[in-house]
C-alpha cells in the first residue's frame, strides 16, 4: 500500500508521468515479516521466546510450535503488530520469567527441563486469568496500565501464528484448497477442526 | 466513425458499468468503456487467489503500519481491509475526502471495480419498498413500482447466475434462482423452530447469493468451489464479477472499447442542445488529459463519484453542476446500517460438522413493520448470519498451556450462531456530499466532502434490532444470546445510494423514471446514485436491474431520435 501511494505522491510531486504504475498488482505483494536479525533482541531473548512458544505449544504427536516456525513469526509480529507501550510489556515479560526461573530452580528459562518449564509457563498462565480478573498477584503491572498480564499476550499472539501456519494449518488442523461443496458430515471426538482462510 | 468518437461512453467499470457495456455493445452501439484505475485480467491478474493465511506476511492480519497507512478504512472493526485484499480499496492517501461528519468510504479503483470486493448477496426490492416513500411522506416517491422492474430483475438474475431457494415470502419476492447454497444440520433445526415459534411470519432462508452452483461452459465460467475466498478474485469464475459475467459478454460483440488509468474530470455539456457531446478524461498514469465524444453517457461510478462528476460539470450553467437545479444533487445519501448483531450458543449437536466452506450464510428477511408487525420507527431490517462450530479463535484463557492447549485447539469448539442486522436508511435532504475546492486528490482534482449520519429513526431501529435478535435467540431454545453493536458511520456498510435520485418531478429529483438526468436526458445514471430509497436488502441486484432497463430504453430512444 505504502509504496504505490509514495510513488504516486513523488510522481504528482514532481510532475513527472507514471503517476500510477499499472506494473503493480492490484492486490500488493506485502513487505516481508521483520526477521530475528531485524528485531533487536538478543540471542538470549530470542532463544527465550523460543522455548516459551514450544511449551505453550509443544509437539506431541503432531507438530508443535518450533516445528511450524512460530518463534520467528512470533518475534516479527511483536514488532509490527504491537504499540509501543505493548512491546515494552512483552519484553519486561521476559525478564520476569528468566527472574522467576532463577528465583524458584536457580537457572535460566531455556535451562529448566521440560517439567520445570511447563511448570512455569503453567503457573504464569493461571496469574495471568487473576491478574485480569484484577486480583493481585505476582506479576505487578502497574507501569503498563490498561494492558493485561505480558503472558495472556504471549499466549494470544502464540495460538493466531501457529494454527495460521501452514504447519499448523495443515497438520495439526485440516485443510482442504479446494472442498468443492458444502455439506454436514460426522464429528467424533478427536477429529480435526478446519483451517480458516480469512483473517480473524 | 472518427477517433475518439463513440455511441455510447460508460464511465465506470464496476457492477452497474458492466452491465451497461454488456448491453448497449450487445444492442449494437460502439462503446467507449472509462476506468479510472488499471486493469485487472479475470485470473491471470488475481494475484492472491491461492493463497493461504500462512502465504501473508502477517498471517493476513494488517499489521499497525498497514493500518496507520489507512486510517479511514482501518477505523473500527473493518472487515473488508486485511492482508488478503490490501491493495484492491484505493488509498486515501492519493484519493482523499472531507469528513465534515464521520464516513468511510470504501473505494475500488480497477476495472471490475467492486464487483471483485462484493458480498455477493442479491435481493430484490419488494413492491412495498417502491412505495413507502409516497405513503410516509418521505423525500419523494419512487418513479416507478415493483412491476416495472421485476422482469429486469429477472433477465439479470439469468444471466448472472443468482444462487437461493423460491421461499414464496411476499417480503423478499422470488426470482429466477439457481440451486441454493445447503444449511447445515443447526441451521434446518433453527429454521424449523423459528418459524413454529413465530407461526410462519419469521424466516431462516437461505442467503440469495450471486455464485452460479451449476456449471455455465457458455460463459467460461466453472461452479463455485466453496473455497471463500471470493474477495482476492476467483479464477473458477464462481461469482458474479466484471470480469467473469459482464466484459467477455461485452468484449465478444467487437463492439467495446476498454480504457483504463482514466479518470473523468467533467462531462461536456453544450447549453444549446442540452445534451452532453463528451467527456474530458485525465490520463492518471500520465497526467495528460483527452476528450472522448459519444452520443448518450452511461454514468456508473459509484454513488459517490457519479455525483461528484456531475457536480464538476457544467458549472458555467449551474453553479453546482450539471443535474443540481432541483438542489438534490448530492443530497440524500443513503446506506444501510449495520455494525450490530447478536449471537447464541447452540447446545448438543456435536456429532455434527460441516465440510466445506460456504460463501453465503442464511437470512432473515425483514419483519418489523410487516403485517400486523408495528413499531415505533419506520421501514425495517434483516439480519445475515450462520451457524458453525467455533475454531482455534475461541477464548484459550481457561484452557491452559501445552499438549492440552493444543489437542483442544485443534478440535473444533461448540456450535454457535452468528448474525449482522443491516437496516434501512431514510432519505434525508440533510445527509449530503458536496465538493470541496481547498483540498485536491493526486491529480489536482477537488474532492468530495461528506456531511451525513443516521439519525433517530435509525437510532431506534438499532435499538429494536437489538432486543429483537436477542428475543428470538432466546425463544427458540438457545443459551446466552447477546446483542453486539460497534461502532457504525455512514459509509461502513459499502451500499452507497441516493446522491442523485429519481423521482416524478424535475423540481424535486435529479434523474427520471428511465434513469435520465432531467437536465441532459442523454446521461443515464443506473448506480447507487440513482435510488430514492434504500429498502434493507443489498442493493447490487436493483442496479443491475435498472442498468439493463435504461439501457434498453437509452437503445430505443437513439433510434427514435429522441436523444
Amino acid at each position: 500500500m505504502e509504496r504505490r501511494a509514495l510513488l504516486k505522491l513523488i510522481a504528482t510531486a514532481t510532475g513527472a508521468g507514471l503517476v500510477c504504475s499499472p506494473a503493480m498488482a492490484v492486490w500488493e505483494e506485502q513487505a516481508p515479516l521483520t526477521t530475528v536479525a531485524q528485531s533487536g533482541l538478543s540471542d538470549a531473548t530470542v532463544a527465550l521466546i523460543t522455548e516459551l512458544c514450544e511449551t505453550v505449544l509443544p509437539r506431541t504427536d503432531t507438530p508443535g510450535a518450533k516445528d511450524a516456525g512460530l518463534p520467528t513469526f512470533f518475534i516479527g509480529m511483536m514488532r509490527e503488530g504491537y504499540t509501543a507501550e505493548q512491546q515494552k510489556l512483552m519484553e519486561a515479560g521476559f525478564a520476569d520469567v528468566d527472574a522467576r526461573a532463577k528465583n524458584q530452580y536457580g537457572k535460566l528459562f531455556v535451562s529448566l527441563n521440560n517439567k520445570q518449564k511447563t511448570e512455569l509457563a503453567s503457573a504464569l498462565d493461571t496469574e495471568a486469568l487473576a491478574f485480569n480478573n484484577g486480583e493481585s498477584t505476582g506479576w505487578d503491572g502497574s507501569d503498563y496500565e490498561g494492558l493485561p498480564h505480558y503472558f495472556t499476550l504471549y499466549k494470544q499472539l502464540m495460538i493466531f501464528g501457529f494454527f495460521t501456519s501452514k504447519v499448523g494449518g495443515t497438520q495439526v488442523l485440516r485443510h482442504v484448497d479446494i472442498p468443492g461443496d458444502y455439506r454436514d458430515i460426522e464429528y467424533k471426538k478427536g477429529d480435526k477442526a478446519w483451517m480458516t482462510v480469512w483473517p480473524l | 466513425m472518427s477517433k475518439n468518437t463513440y455511441d455510447a461512453i460508460v464511465i465506470g467499470s464496476g457492477i452497474s458499468g458492466g452491465w451497461a457495456a454488456k448491453e448497449l455493445t450487445e444492442k449494437g452501439l460502439k462503446v467507449l468503456m472509462l476506468e479510472r484505475g488499471q486493469n485487472v485480467e479475470h485470473v491471470k491478474d488475481y494475484t492472491n487467489m491461492t493463497k493461504n493465511l500462512w502465504d501473508y506476511p502477517h498471517h493476513g492480519r494488517p499489521s499497525l503500519e498497514q493500518l496507520a497507512a489507512e486510517p479511514n478504512m482501518a477505523r473500527g472493526k473493518g472487515y473488508p481491509f486485511n492482508e488478503p485484499t490490501m491493495g484492491a480499496w484505493a488509498s486515501a492517501s492519493t484519493s482523499p475526502y472531507v469528513e465534515k461528519e464521520p464516513f468511510q468510504w470504501f473505494r475500488a479503483y480497477q476495472v471490475g471495480g467492486r464487483s471483485l470486493l462484493w458480498g455477493r448477496q442479491s435481493y430484490r426490492l419488494n413492491p412495498e419498498d417502491f412505495m413507502a416513500n409516497g405513503k410516509e411522506g418521505v423525500g419523494v416517491d419512487w418513479p416507478i413500482r415493483y412491476e416495472d422492474v421485476a422482469p429486469w430483475y429477472s433477465y439479470v438474475e439469468k444471466f448472472a447466475g443468482i444462487s437461493g431457494s423460491r421461499d414464496g415470502l411476499d417480503v423478499l419476492p422470488d426470482g429466477e434462482f439457481l440451486p441454493a447454497f445447503a444449511f447445515n444440520a443447526v441451521e434446518k433445526d433453527l429454521q424449523a423452530r423459528l418459524k413454529k415459534q413465530y407461526k410462519g411470519e419469521r424466516h431462516i432462508i437461505m442467503g440469495r447469493t450471486a455464485h452460479i452452483t451449476e456449471q455455465r461452459p457458455e460463459q467460461g465460467r466453472v461452479k463455485c468451489q466453496h473455497r471463500d475466498k471470493c474477495w482476492t478474485g476467483c479464477p473458477f469464475g464462481g461469482y458474479f464479477s466484471t470480469q467473469s459475467a459482464t466484459l467477455p459478454a461485452a468484449l465478444k460483440t467487437g463492439n467495446l472499447t476498454l480504457r483504463p488509468l482514466s479518470i473523468v474530470k467533467e462531462l461536456i455539456y453544450d447549453k444549446d442542445t442540452k445534451r452532453v457531446t463528451g467527456v474530458e478524461i485525465v490520463d492518471s498514469e500520465t497526467g495528460l488529459t483527452e476528450v472522448f465524444h459519444s452520443k448518450i453517457v452511461f454514468l456508473n461510478a459509484s454513488a459517490l463519484n457519479s455525483a461528484w462528476l456531475l457536480m464538476n460539470s457544467a458549472r458555467d450553467v449551474w453553479d453546482n453542476g450539471l443535474g443540481s437545479s432541483s438542489g438534490e444533487l448530492g443530497h440524500n445519501v443513503m446506506d444501510h446500517h449495520y455494525m450490530l448483531g447478536g449471537m447464541a450458543e447452540v447446545p448438543g449437536h456435536l456429532d455434527k460438522y460441516i465440510y466445506g466452506r460456504r460463501p453465503t450464510g442464511f437470512y432473515i428477511p425483514r419483519f418489523a413493520n410487516w403485517g400486523n408487525d408495528k413499531r415505533d420507527f419506520l421501514r425495517g431490517f434483516g439480519f445475515q448470519g450462520n451457524a458453525s462450530r467455533s475454531g482455534f479463535s475461541r477464548d484459550a484463557s481457561g484452557m491452559g498451556i501445552g499438549a492440552g492447549l493444543k489437542d483442544g485447539l485443534s478440535e473444533p469448539g461448540p456450535w454457535s450462531v452468528s448474525t449482522v442486522g443491516f437496516g434501512e436508511i431514510l432519505p434525508d435532504h440533510r445527509n449530503k456530499v458536496s465538493l470541496n475546492h481547498d483540498v485536491k486528490d493526486a491529480w489536482g482534482l477537488p474532492v468530495l466532502e461528506m456531511d451525513a449520519k443516521i439519525r433517530d429513526n435509525e437510532l431506534k431501529m438499532r435499538k429494536a434490532m437489538k432486543e429483537d435478535i436477542v428475543e428470538m435467540f432466546d425463544s427458540i431454545g438457545l443459551k446466552n444470546a447477546t446483542a453486539w453493536e460497534t461502532t457504525y458511520h455512514m459509509g461502513k456498510g459499502i451500499h452507497e445510494m441516493g446522491t442523485a435520485r429519481m423521482g416524478r418531478d424535475p423540481k424535486t429529483s435529479v434523474l427520471n423514471k428511465h434513469n435520465q438526468v432531467w437536465d441532459a436526458p442523454n446521461v443515464f445514471v443506473t448506480d447507487g446514485a440513482c435510488m430514492t430509497s434504500s429498502s434493507c436488502v443489498n442493493p447490487s441486484l436493483t442496479y443491475m436491474a435498472l442498468t439493463a432497463r435504461a439501457a434498453d430504453f437509452a437503445v430505443e430512444e437513439l433510434k427514435r431520435g429522441n436523444l
